[in-house]
């Protein structure tokens, strides 16, 4: 199940490269550089949340700073 | 980077379903759980907020003309603090976005698609949105001018057909417990109306910039009237107590509605202008995050990011939060009061920053 689900992730992945890759221009090198970090990234990050849902992410910081806020309103 | 243009009224459509898209749903019982019978003043309250932010990020645009914050924030503070608070700012709104995306999809699966996989409404939704941002300003915001009027003319058929059901005897008494409680059901509400403060992201695009002020008004106005037309529904027909215990009270009420026996089952419209406004709100959110990242990186294209960054929205959406109940609590206190930093006080230091430097650089 855990693999089929990354399969269906990379899918996505490709879908994304093969829609955006040929729309870019010769010479945004910068542009292709930044997107090419952030699909695998995405999909690096993608596959980890399969495997390991529990990983500490970006919400979890927010929730970490504000969460003293919370006892002052309760 | 962006050729398009929108015009001020667009502007004005565009952030009325970013507050109010995801607010009216779950909004309605987060405030009565803290406010009571109370909950219809909370809006109002949570609605100076508003005001505040539009007219802070009005006053950086003119300080700053043709500037997003992203650009403005290197200007006031220089340049490594100003990409470090752009950094922190595409965070937000990276967490705005996730969260308005989760709280659609718990709904649609909790309401209506019991069986379906949370990840494809999720990722539904979000292509559709990021196929709109794709299509440049000009494509959401007359998206925006097409769904907001059937959206407000919807809500207001939905509350007056609920007009026979309901009772005023539930606002009594007001106030018995002071204001607090509607102070503090308005904390929940304010990060809504401070979401305004998107508008520092679009202003540049605007054709007649200096009508930006007037239309956020009118938006606002609507706003705090949609918010005041669904507490006031809830509360004349479940009173406060009840309404606390729905996940999605407007919900339940519109299931109340049965004229004649004819006219029932209208959910079916609530789940279609939900659908239509989440599309706007999430469609404005990620230009707004995606135009942001671009100008941090200085891209001159900011199209190639649409997919990658949609993509890393829905992830963040389900990263961290593993039930409801949990994130209940994130929309409910802890992105309130990481709104406040981030949309609410940073504005208004930078605003005073930008006003000195000016100032002394004109003196």
């Amino acid at each position: 199940m855990n693999w089929l689900s990354f399969f269906g992730v990379s899918i996505v992945v490709l879908l994304i490269i093969l829609y955006e890759w040929p729309k870019m221009e010769e010479n945004q090198v910068k542009e292709k550089r930044l997107f090419i970090v952030l699909v695998f990234g995405t999909w690096v990050i993608a596959g980890m949340l399969i495997f390991f849902p529990d990983l500490p992410g970006p919400i979890d910081l927010i929730t970490y700073l504000f969460s003293p806020m919370e006892d002052i309103i309760e | 980077m962006e050729t398009g243009k929108i015009s001020a009224s667009q502007l004005g459509c565009m952030m009325y379903p970013v507050v109010i898209a995801t607010g009216i749903v779950i909004i309605p019982s987060i405030t009565a759980k803290y406010a009571g019978q109370d909950m219809w003043l909370s809006p109002i309250l949570a609605s100076l907020m508003g005001i505040l932010v539009i007219v802070v990020a009005i006053k950086l645009h003119k300080l700053y003309p043709g500037q997003t914050i992203m650009e403005y924030s290197v200007s006031i503070i220089g340049k490594v603090p100003g990409k470090l608070l752009g950094f922190i700012y595409l965070y937000f709104y990276l967490l705005m976005n996730a969260g308005g995306t989760r709280i659609y999809a718990d709904f649609v699966t909790g309401a209506f698609f019991s069986e379906t996989p949370l990840f494809v409404i999720l990722a539904t939704i979000m292509l559709v949105s990021s196929f709109a941002v794709r299509g440049g300003i000009e494509v959401v915001g007359r998206s925006a001018e097409m769904v907001v009027p059937v959206y407000a003319l919807v809500l207001t058929i939905l509350c007056l057909l609920l007009i026979p059901d309901l009772n005023p005897k539930n606002i009594l008494p007001i106030m018995p417990d002071g204001l607090m409680p509607s102070i503090k059901g308005a904390y929940t509400p304010q990060s809504w109306f401070a979401e305004f403060f998107v508008i520092a992201f679009l202003l540049p695009y605007v054709k007649d910039v200096q009508k930006a002020g007037k239309w956020g008004m009118i938006s606002w106005i609507f706003v705090v009237m949609g918010f005041m037309a669904t507490n006031l529904s809830l509360l004349f027909l479940f009173g406060g107590e009840l309404t606390d215990r729905f996940n999605y009270p407007l919900l339940d009420a519109v299931r109340y509605i049965s004229i004649a026996e004819f006219l029932q089952h209208l959910e079916s419209l609530v789940m279609a202008i939900w659908v239509a406004g989440t599309f706007i709100k999430l469609a404005v959110v990620h230009y707004a995050l995606v135009i942001g990242t671009a100008q941090w990186l200085n891209l001159s294209n900011y199209k190639p990011l649409v997919f990658p960054l949609g993509f890393l929205t829905v992830l963040v959406s389900i990263w961290g939060i593993s039930s409801e109940m949990e994130a209940a609590n994130y929309s409910g206190t802890i992105f309130p009061s990481f709104s406040i930093v981030m949309q609410t006080c940073i504005p208004l230091i930078l605003l005073g920053i930008g006003i000195l430097r000016k100032r002394n650089n004109s003196g």
